[in-house]
Formats: structure tokens, sequence, C-alpha cells
């Protein structure tokens, strides 16, 4: 039973260092191999520090090293940057300008923020299962796109601790992209600006009348669950408030009005009732089809935080770290069961120590390295452990080939 | 000059693409100045880009297919098999405005989608696997792309190769004279053309009285409203700042002196949050540190907010003779010069106006039709300025010689 308050005082912080988090997880990740390379020695780590002092251009040459260094400064949490030219610990005794960014894994962030437009369940910081479902909807299109139409298969998404979502892609190639490339890439998957400002501009995603493939491919599934998320869970159209963002996407004007007389005269239509209305009158007037794919994928497509992934240099917080304000545990998410997750199930610091206690007594003290495999910890530990061996074996299946041609 | 040690350099100089007409790469004394920075290379290569594009689009024929012919651009034909299995998808990517029946099926080519960021960023491709499918109307993007990158590349290597060249004493001066020219965005004309001849620092007291022998109508206008009002907006402290900063070869200390004491009504602390920064900023000392050049009449008259543009232009008849009168009084204008003036500013010829208002002026050494020197006429608030204290050292050497 988690614990109802949140503890993350700096000797819980300092216990969950030492005993639980899994440093050598995280090496073989960013390394790709086992003998340290260059994507980890000179990878830049930055430390935000109790009282939210900001410690950049930190860099170790072996897991351990990052382990000493993370229990000496007691971090409230650390992100992980760009592979750089040199080590940039370096930094100050090196030649200016030539630090620069050469590597970093293509990164994406999608928060629950750009949402509060839309959903009705929650506010501000505050995430639920029901929100959750705006998340799911994004990891899906953003999975299967990334996936199927830019070729990339070494994906983790991890869990921001709060009411977000991370994406890590590791291909080679993806690593290896310019700032300009992850420009464009983002602009592929941009259709719908989220702020508020913008919401209410009508984008074009259109060319000649026609949905381009990629936003066809998606509309497929957005349409399979703006029902229960829309209508039904969300209940977006219920207040007048919300039908009345849904009219402002319909251009005839005729339409609108008489929807408008409708629902205000029986205020008790679910958003159910109301779209079926407007999909009466949409199969009598064939030309309002293309306005309703757009108000689904207005409502559904994912929203992205597109400034985090177009630099190579922009910070991203650790797998594995803790959220200062929840206490719980970033973990790496298996997209197959991502519409099962629980954002309130996640292990919380104070959680996992508690189990580390209980076992403590149970078998007698003996601190070992890998203490999160006694815990609730150990399978998302499992989870990037296993996306690891996939990126080792990659490099290692490389490097045969390499030596054959020899 | 690259004989000898610097073999290796060649190689990337003459690019694997021969220069086909007008469709070349840049000279490689450009690329020797212009490698010498991050900001540099990303200016020289999107104006260099630009012009190719210009070029290829504006070069129908012949040298364009010898200059696709020149190089091998990696790009497969799709076949016939991959083009019925994803017939619908090109239909969905590449919609045709009007169907023509008879028209052949349009040709493919399958690269990289690194390769054409451009269609990407605005989902005008269609993607596979990593696979850019490129319809063959929109071959040219992979080209233009081709041609930054290998430029970016030449840059790169040009600027690992340049500390070998920090010792000839003969070149890197003509270097930094011909990208600095091309940061500051103009030639290098009017940009420290004075800080030579302004032996005697400017001080800030001084500019309430060079203001009224030397500046014109404009600068003037924006002095004055200063004075009055000791406030000036943003576009208006833009456009006066880097007047005086390049004109009268201002230093930033005096700069922020001048602006201090003009903007007498609010606190320090306001001042220094609010302002330095800016005054800062247009001397190259902050952000981006790019030394910005003065407005040229070309862009007061064209671009920004009325109120600071050019007066013989926004002023209305009576307000402008009256600013003529009371600026120039002084100086020798009289009411029966205004006609002749106003005539000018009514037929939309405000440079004509301002420059028979400098000849009257300055009507000891200069005749009418003489301008600004050589006859001609005022284009830079600060060509009208540095001339006027020009004319006036000479006249002021005269009488010491005498």
């Amino acid at each position: 039973m988690p614990s109802a308050e949140i503890d993350v005082s700096p000797e819980v912080m300092l216990t969950f260092y030492r005993r639980l988090y899994p440093f050598k997880s995280i090496f073989n990740w960013l390394n790709h191999e086992h003998a340290p390379s260059r994507l980890f020695t000179h990878r830049e780590f930055a430390f935000t520090l109790q009282g939210d002092v900001y410690l950049r251009y930190q860099s170790f040459n072996n897991a351990d090293e990052l382990k000493r260094q993370v229990c000496q400064l007691n971090p409230t949490r650390f992100e992980i940057g760009p592979v750089y030219s040199a080590r940039p610990r370096d930094k100050k005794t090196i030649r200016a300008g030539a630090l620069s960014p050469q590597q970093r894994e293509l990164v994406f962030d999608i928060d629950m923020t750009d949402y509060d437009l839309i959903r009705t369940c929650c506010k501000d910081a505050g995430i639920c299962k029901k929100c959750w479902g705006f998340i799911a909807a994004a990891v899906h299109v953003i999975d299967s796109a990334i996936r199927d139409e830019f070729g990339y298969e070494k994906l983790i998404w991890v869990y921001s601790g709060r009411r977000g979502i991370h994406l890590w892609i590791s291909d080679r190639e993806a690593m290896e992209l310019t700032d300009q490339q992850r420009k464009s890439l983002v602009g592929w998957l941009t259709a719908i600006y989220p702020t508020a400002k913008e919401s209410s501009k009508k984008l074009n995603f259109r060319s000649g009348g026609k949905l381009p493939p990629s936003l066809l491919n998606a509309l497929q599934y957005l349409k399979t669950i703006f029902g229960e998320l829309i209508l039904s869970e969300q209940d977006c159209f219920g207040s007048e408030e919300g039908y009345e963002d849904l009219l402002q996407y319909i251009s005839d004007s005729r339409t609108v009005e008489s929807l408008r007389t409708k629902w205000e005269n029986s205020p008790s239509r679910s958003s159910e009732d109301k779209w079926n209305d407007l999909l009466r009158m949409a199969s009598a007037r064939p030309n309002l089809m293309p306005t309703l794919e757009d108000i689904i994928i207005q409502y559904t497509y994912p929203r992205l935080d597109a400034e985090v992934s177009k630099h190579r240099n922009h910070l991203l917080k650790a797998p594995f770290c803790i959220h200062p304000k929840t206490g719980r545990v970033c973990v790496p998410l298996d997209v197959a069961s991502i519409d099962k997750f629980d954002p309130e199930g996640v292990p919380t610091v104070g959680q996992l120590l508690q189990e580390l206690d209980a076992i403590g007594r149970e078998e007698g003290a003996t601190i070992s390295h890998s203490d999160w495999e006694k815990t609730s910890l150990k399978p998302y530990v499992d989870l990037l452990d296993k996306h690891s061996q996939s990126l080792m074996d990659e490099v290692r299946k490389e490097k045969r080939k390499t030596d054959i041609s020899w | 000059m690259f004989k000898g040690g610097h073999g290796a350099l060649d190689e990337y100089y003459v690019p694997q693409v021969a220069n086909h007409g007008v469709l070349k790469y840049p000279h490689r004394m450009n690329l020797l100045a212009f490698c010498r920075s991050e900001d540099l290379r990303r200016r020289f290569v999107k104006a260099e880009t630009t012009l190719f594009k210009v070029r290829y689009d504006d070069d129908m024929g012949k040298d364009r297919d010898a200059f696709l012919d020149s190089r091998d651009f990696n790009w497969t034909s799709v076949g016939p098999e991959e083009q019925r299995q994803y017939k619908t998808e090109f239909e969905a990517a590449y919609p045709v405005s009007k169907p023509e029946p008879d028209r052949p099926s349009e040709k493919y080519y399958k690269v990289k989608w690194t390769r054409v960021p451009d269609l990407v960023e605005r989902r005008k491709v269609f993607l596979k696997g990593g696979w850019a499918y490129v319809p063959s109307r929109e071959q040219s993007s992979i080209v233009f792309q081709e041609y930054e990158t290998h430029l970016e590349r030449a840059l790169e290597i040009t600027a690992r190769l340049l500390p070998r060249l920090d010792e000839d004493t003969r070149l890197l001066p003509i270097l930094n004279n011909l990208s600095q020219g091309f940061l500051a965005g103009v030639s290098s004309e009017w940009s420290n053309a004075l800080g030579s001849t302004n032996t005697d620092e400017i001080r800030a007291e001084m500019i309430d009285d060079m203001a009224k022998k030397h500046f014109p109508l404009c600068m003037r206008t924006l002095h004055e409203s200063l004075q009055r009002d000791n406030h000036l907006k943003h576009f208006g402290r833009l456009q006066y700042g880097l007047f005086l900063k390049v004109v009268l070869g201002l230093s930033v200390e005096e700069a922020v002196t001048f602006w201090r004491k003009s903007f007498s009504r609010i606190t320090d602390d306001k001042f220094n949050k609010e302002y330095k920064y800016n005054i800062r900023h247009s001397y190259g000392l902050e952000g981006k540190r790019a030394n910005y050049p003065a407005k040229s009449c070309l862009q007061i008259l064209t671009g920004g907010p009325s109120e600071y543009g050019c007066p013989y232009r926004t002023f209305s008849p009576e307000n402008l003779q009256a600013a003529l009168l009371s600026s120039y009084s002084q100086q020798g204008l009289r009411s029966a010069d205004l006609p002749e003036i106003m005539a000018a500013v009514k037929s939309s010829h405000f440079h004509v106006a301002c420059t028979r208002v400098f000849e009257i002026t300055h009507s000891a050494s200069v005749k009418k039709g003489d301008g600004v020197g050589g006859g001609e006429s005022v284009t830079h608030p600060n060509q009208y300025a540095a001339r006027s204290i020009e004319l006036e050292k000479a006249a002021k050497e005269a009488m010491d010689v005498e």
C-alpha cells in the first residue's frame, strides 16, 4: 500500500540512489555496449540539486563513476543530454566552440498540460486514469508512425512521473539526425497546435482536400477510440462551452445554427447524442464528412511539445528518477499495455524503501548492488534491460559485419 | 594557394560535380572567408542555397541535365511492383488537381527521408520504413538538399584546415573584411567609415550640439522627441541608437550615459533592467552578438511604424514645413526655400527634398546640385551626417592654416 504522504527528503533520495537506482541498466542503454564508449563518456548529465541549483556539463567514464557522483551530490533528479565532440566536463579547458553536440537519442515529450483545453476530468497538475486515455492514444499514433514511416525500431517510452510521457529512440540513424532533420520530423508529426491562442486557428492538414497517408493511418486508429475517450469518458461536448468548442470547427453556418438550437433546448443530451446528431446531418450532406474527420483528429491527435525534440542539446529527465512532486519513479512502459497503465499505480520511492525494509527484516541486512530485484521496481528495470539488450545485439551485428568484410 | 602541403583540400574544393554553366559551387575564396564560425557558415549556406535554387529553377534544359548527370545522386527508381503496392498511398500523398487519363504515370524515386527534410516537414511526401518516395516533380528537393549538405561539408573541412593559414598575414585581413561585410548585412560602406575620421572621442553631452548642426531631419525629429518626452519607443531607440553608434562612433559606455541622461524620468533600476540590455545588444555585446548596421533611408522609408519613418514622407505638409523651419533656420533655411522642397516631397522624391535641405544648410561649401558630394543624393542618414561633419572639419582646418 503506497503511503499517502510523499517523502522525497534528501535521506530518502540518498537511500534510493545507493540501493535501488539501476545505474548499470542506464549505462547499458546509453552506451549500446559493455565497454564504455563515447556514447557514455562524452555524454552530458545535468543535476538538479536540493534547492534548485542546476549543475550542467557533468560527464563520467563509467556507471560506477556516475553512481559515486550521484550519491555524493544527491540531486533531486538528473537529466541526460547529447553526446558531445569532447568530454563535457572538460568544457572549461577546451577551446571555445570545440564542444558541440554530435549525437543524441531522438526524444519526444507529451504532456497533459497541452490537453487542458479539452480534458474535463482533471486540471493542471492532476492526472487520472481517464486523462491517461489521451496519452495512450498519442503513444499509439507516434509509436506506429515512427516505426512504420521512419523505420526506427529502438523505441522506449518512459512515464515522466506526473502527467506526461517521454519517448527515447536509440537507432543509430536516429541518434545521428541533425537539428534540421529533427525539426522536419517534428513537422511531419505535428497536425495541431495545442496552445490556447492557436486552438481556434484551424490547421490545414489536407492537401487538395485529401488527408495525406500518414494522417489517414492515424485517423483509422483514432476513430476507434474517439467514442470511448471523447464521448463517454471525457464527455467533451456535454457542457455548453464544450459543444460551442465543437461547433467552431464546422464551417457551414446553417448546420451550426440548427445544432445549436437543438442542443440549447435539451441540455441533457450527452456527448454521444450530440455526436450522433452531427453524424445524421453528415449522412445527408456528404461534404460534412471531412469536417468530422478533422474534428476527430483535432480532439485526439498527439499534442507534442515540439521544442524538446528539435534540438540535440535539449536535456531530458533520466528514466528511474523520482518526480519531486509525486514521489513516483519515472518508469519505462510497454506500449502493448499502455492502455491499461494507471499513473497512480506506479511505485513511489517511499513504497520501494518500505519494501526494502521488509526484506531486510526477513533476511538480515545484506546490501547488494541490485536490491531493485527484490522490489516492485524489477519489472520496469527488466523492460529497460531487454531494450538495451536489443541495442547491444545491433552493435554486435554491426561489428561482426565489418569483421567479415576484412 | 593550396598547392603542396594542402593536397587534401583540393579534393573538397574541386567538387565531385564539375561546374556547369551557371550551376556552380561558390568560389573558394568565399569558402575560406565564411567557414570560420557557426553563424557565418549558416548564413552563407542559406544565401548560397537560395541563389542555387533560383538558378536551378531558372535554368531549363542543358545546363541542368548536365549537372544532374555529373553526379550520382544515389536515388533508386521505384519499380512497377512497388508502384502498384503503394498506389493508393501515392494518390493520397500526391493529389493531382486535374486528373488526365492520358498522362503517363509519374516516376518515383526512393531516397532516405533525411535527404528531403523540406518535403517531410510539410508532409508532402510518402514515407515508408525510413524511405521517402519522391515524385519526379519534386526531384529538385533532393538536388537542393544535396547541394546544401555538400556545401556544409566543404565549409567544415575548410574550417578545420584554416588554423594552418593563421600565420599568413596577407590573407587573413582580406578574409576578415569579406566576412564582416556579410554579417552586417550591408557592404562595409557605412559600418566603420567614420571610425577613422573621428579621432576625438564623442562624449554623451556633445550629442545635443551635434544633432543641431549635422543631423538629417529624421534623426533631428527623434532627438527632439527624446529631449521633449524623456522617452522614445523601442524602434525609435533602435533607429537612433544605431545611427549614433555608427555615425559618431559613440562608444557603448557613452551610449549608456547618453540614454540614461535622456530617460531622466525613470529609476536607475528600471533603466538597468529594461533598457541597458538593448543598448548593449545593439553594440553586439549581448545575445547573438551581431554588429548591427544603422538603418538606411530605404529601410526607414519602407519598414517600421510610421512615427519613426522618414519625416518627408510621414509628416503632413504643414507639420513638415514647421519642422524644417524650426530645425534648420539657424543654418540658413528660409521660408523662401520651402516651395522647392515641398514640390519634391509632393512628387514623392523624398531623398531629393532631403538632399536639397542639406545643400541649403551647408551653402557655405556646397552648391546646388552638389548633393552630399559628387552630386549624390542622400541614401543613408549616416551619409548625411558624416558629410556634414566632414565639411565642418575641413572648414576648421582651412581656418587653422590661415
